[in-house]
């Protein structure tokens, strides 16, 4: 049984149909990738999983259960953790109260544990634990929203667009990071433009065109695909 | 004289900082300016003089049943009318134009019910007036600043010591990063109704046994007051509502001292109108971020 299945699932935006009839699994223990250019429903897929955009049809089912009607807050309680596009940080509090929210669902002792597995993986934000999180740099900010995402000690741990805007040195090091999350035991369900390297940690991926999955397999075999390579990784 | 007139001021004040906080504290979560605040401040002065006068309960408990029977009122607004309205993505003028509303109909009730007199509001303490550096101090003034005293301290350790008031800072920087943190939103909302309308309809009570009267109108011109206090503090931050409060009331004690009590609320938005010129976002207030 797969840790998190998507059934036949529709979104809507008002009459703008994001998201139709979607189905994938992601097993325990896995990276899986959806790829797809702007506007192919990437972003929405994993904002109806968490439960923030409203689902119009299908279902949710995560660890055996069905989770569909469930609030946000009801879902990350069970272990689903997004950390958002654009990354979201509260601004205004420090590195350190931004840890603490993102342990909100769990307790204390977790929160000390977690926090210092977050200054392990991110040493940077050890150094920048006083400092108010909106005046860190966009990596930083990156680095922050993932680990505070992991802070719930999730299940599933959900990255949308972690390499935006950042510097080429900055994407490389925030995607060996994903690996290491990975292997210290999170499941991994990624959204990205940067195809290519996405592909490369993935186990296996999934192409998302205009609100539909055109075409799924390994990560491998999706590099390797005619069509993945002209469309989404430049023809190279 | 100076004494004197800071004393009152202070008093005046710290009673608009309470409704102030309730304005700011709604604010803060949902970007709301909750007009029935002043609303249910003023209904808190009638409830007490109904338990008390007309009922007869003791006076502690009428104090209490006022209080939450307000804060309940706020809640149900919220539950029934506000929290509605939010889910179906509506335009914040929306929500903002349905506490007109509920202020108007609270206020049309308090009217059927009470009539548009001036009611004394009851005091149970006879506690004797005493002279402090010139001054006849009631002591009835230092329970008031001893109650915004003790208040302000709780909301500044709810706010900022409390995982609750993280969850609330957390929520008015970013209410979806908020959801994602596992954080009940709504929950979090009806508390801060709750919390900011008892302290406004705590705050309605003091300004009653203050003036011994209270009269529907009240509603509008503490109201205004107090919204404005609200917004030359900064919108949203704590401390901003108890200094604009304590500014506003301050200014107009010593402006009806020393010039005219007839212009003492022209004053009081003069200096509004010039902070505003001067720092848009009010005194302890953050610059507007346009998110991108």
């Amino acid at each position: 049984m797969a840790l998190l299945e998507i059934k036949d699932m529709h979104t809507n935006y008002g009459v703008i149909k994001a998201v139709r009839g979607i189905s994938f699994q992601v097993e325990q223990g896995e990276i899986v990738t959806l790829i797809g250019s702007n506007g192919a429903g990437k972003s929405t897929t994993l904002n109806t999983i968490s439960g923030l955009v409203p689902i119009a049809g299908g279902e949710i089912w995560f660890d055996g259960q069905n989770i569909t009607k469930l609030e946000t807050h009801d879902r990350v309680k069970r272990g689903i953790a997004l950390s958002p596009e654009g990354r979201q940080v509260f601004p205004e509090l420090s590195v350190e109260g931004n840890l603490r929210m993102g342990a909100y669902t769990v307790s204390k002792e977790t929160l000390e544990a977690e926090q210092k597995n977050a200054y392990e993986l991110f040493p940077i934000l050890y150094e920048r634990r006083k400092q108010a999180a909106g005046t860190l740099s966009g990596g930083e900010q990156q680095m922050l929203a993932v680990a505070r995402a992991l802070m719930c000690r999730p299940k599933v741990l959900m990255l949308d667009e972690p390499s935006l805007g950042l510097a080429p040195l900055i994407v490389a090091e925030i995607f060996k990071l994903i690996q290491r999350i990975n292997k210290m035991g999170t499941t991994i369900l990624l959204v990205e433009q940067n195809a290519r390297m996405a592909l490369s940690i993935s186990d296996r991926g999934y192409v998302l065109e205009t609100g539909k999955i055109v075409l799924s397999g390994t990560g491998a075999e999706l590099a390797a695909d005619e069509k993945v390579r002209s469309v989404y990784l430049g023809g190279l | 004289m100076h004494f004197q007139q800071l004393i009152n001021g202070l008093a005046v004040g710290s009673i608009y900082a309470l409704v102030a906080v309730g304005y700011s504290m709604v604010y803060g979560v949902l970007k709301l300016i909750n007009f029935a605040n002043n609303a249910f401040m003023v209904a808190a002065a009638f409830l007490l003089i109904l338990f008390y006068s007309t009922w007869h309960l003791p006076y502690g408990l009428a104090i209490i049943l006022a209080l939450v029977l307000c804060a309940a009122g706020a809640v149900f607004m919220e539950r029934a009318s506000l929290n509605p309205i939010r889910k179906k993505n509506a335009p914040g003028i929306s929500a903002l134009i349905c506490t007109v509303g509920y202020s108007t109909v609270i206020t049309n009730l308090l009217l059927y019910a009470f009539g548009s007199q001036t009611i004394m509001v009851p005091f149970v303490l006879h506690l004797p007036t005493f002279e402090l550096w010139g001054a006849v101090i009631d002591p009835f003034t230092l329970i008031i600043l001893g109650t915004a005293f003790v208040l302000m301290v709780f909301l500044t350790w709810l706010t900022y010591g409390t995982k609750t008031g993280e969850a609330m800072r957390a929520i008015s920087q970013n209410t979806q990063a908020a959801k994602l943190m596992g954080v009940d939103v709504n929950k979090i909302i009806t508390l801060t109704f709750f919390i900011g309308t008892a302290c406004a309809a705590l705050s309605g009570i003091m300004i009653g046994i203050y003036y011994s009267a209270v009269d529907t109108t009240m509603s509008f011109t503490i109201g205004i007051k107090t919204f404005a206090a609200a917004i030359l503090g900064g919108i949203g931050v704590l401390h901003g509502s108890l200094v604009g409060g304590l500014v506003i009331g301050l200014l107009e004690t010593f402006v009806a001292g020393y010039i005219s009590a007839g212009y003492k609320d022209a004053i009081a938005f003069i200096i509004l109108i010039l902070v505003l010129v001067i720092r848009p976002s009010g005194l302890f207030g953050k610059p507007v971020q346009s998110k991108v």
